[in-house]
């Protein structure tokens, strides 16, 4: 899934990247960050619903991760590790600052988006971001557990059992909440009838 | 219009519940805020190189020393330090639905009969969101099929393409 334990040809591991961090290598945390901020960003997004937000999850959790180390100790892959804290820092914020219950993809294809398209992009365009607010509505009746697990999977692409070190569940836990968060996604979609 | 129109199948529903999660995928910062992020994140976790070791404890030095000539002047009236606490797992109280799923290798598994009305509840490759597919009457080989111990019924595959499973046809072999 990523480079984090198989060195590839030319690539750094993240486990060598990780020492030469320790000894103060900034490039290497250029690395890290290049690598693993986007996954780090969809998952803080999709548990928060806007990219200021997402932007301080993800910042806060490459500092924990990074300057807590020693709880990562190479038990799991660091992207599993990262995305933990940074999944963690994401419910955190989201509590501390009155979560907004209903997630908005504000940003999904919005309207200046949309005015910049040809007319028939633009009825695309307009389908998708209505179906992003819909999605976005649905992510927000799930249990923040079930969110968490949910997004660590459907975006970070985590595997089950990279979700249940992440969350610190069982392995049977993680595909029963997903099992019902997909449900609970899909009968919330369901009643709903876009345009 | 509809992407989520009544009265269509369970899997055909899955899958476009896959397709619009793929479709409102949100959009990546600029560079600009990537690289605030970047450069916050560095100035707070890089460890410092060797030879800016000296320079580093002389301000930590002179920081020390100011601060204690504060807190004898009663300046500092507190004591905070502003640490970033360690991560720590949230996790939420066990909730209503965590109904821990047996998990098992498909070794481990043989189907011996199913109901037609549970069928799409098995599923064939990565569950949920992400690669989604019922195995159909077209995707299955039979290699062999042999009468129910029991009941002596013959498994057959049932002749409806959009049947997902094999189903027990209820005649004597």
């Amino acid at each position: 899934m990523s480079q984090s334990s198989q060195p590839g040809e030319g690539i750094a591991t993240d486990d060598q990247l990780l020492t030469r961090f320790a000894s103060g290598d900034r490039a290497a945390l250029d690395e890290l960050f290049r690598r693993y901020r986007q996954a780090a960003f969809r998952v803080a997004h999709r548990l928060l619903g806007n990219e200021a937000d997402a932007l301080d999850a993800v910042q806060e959790g490459f500092i924990k991760a990074l300057t807590h180390l020693e709880g990562f100790q190479g038990r799991s892959a660091f992207k599993t590790w990262l995305l933990r804290v940074v999944s963690n820092a994401a419910l955190d914020l989201g509590r501390s600052r009155g979560r907004r219950e209903v997630v908005r993809l504000d940003a999904v294809s919005g309207p200046i988006h949309s005015q910049l398209l040809r007319p028939d992009e633009s009825d695309q365009a307009l389908q998708r971001e209505e179906l992003g607010l819909q999605l976005a509505d649905a992510l927000a009746t799930l249990t923040p557990i079930q969110r968490q697990t949910f997004v660590l999977y459907a975006d970070a692409e985590l595997s089950y059992r990279e979700v249940a070190e992440a969350t610190g569940a069982s392995l049977g836990t993680v595909m029963s909440r997903l099992f019902y968060a997909r449900q609970k996604l899909r009968a919330y979609l369901t009643q709903r009838t876009p345009i | 219009m509809n992407a989520f129109p009544p009265d269509r199948d369970p899997d055909a529903d899955l899958r476009r519940l896959a397709e619009v999660y793929r479709r409102c995928t949100p959009p990546e910062p600029s560079t600009q805020q990537w690289q605030r992020v970047q450069h916050t994140i560095a100035e707070q976790t890089c460890p410092r190189s060797r030879s800016r070791a000296w320079p580093r404890s002389l301000v930590v030095a002179a920081v020390l020393l100011v601060s204690l000539i504060a807190i004898g002047y009663g300046v500092l009236r507190t004591g905070e330090r502003a640490e970033i606490p360690s991560p720590v797992a949230v996790l939420p109280p066990e909730e209503r639905n965590d109904e821990p799923f047996a998990v098992a290798s498909v070794a481990e598994i043989t189907i011996h009969d199913v109901e037609v009305a549970d069928a799409d509840r098995i599923a064939v490759g990565r569950l949920l969101l992400g690669q989604l597919e019922f195995a159909r009457a077209g995707d299955i080989e039979v290699v062999e099929s042999r009468p129910d111990p029991t009941e002596r019924w013959m498994p057959t595959i049932a002749p409806n393409a959009t049947m997902p499973l094999i189903v027990a046809s209820g005649q004597e072999p």
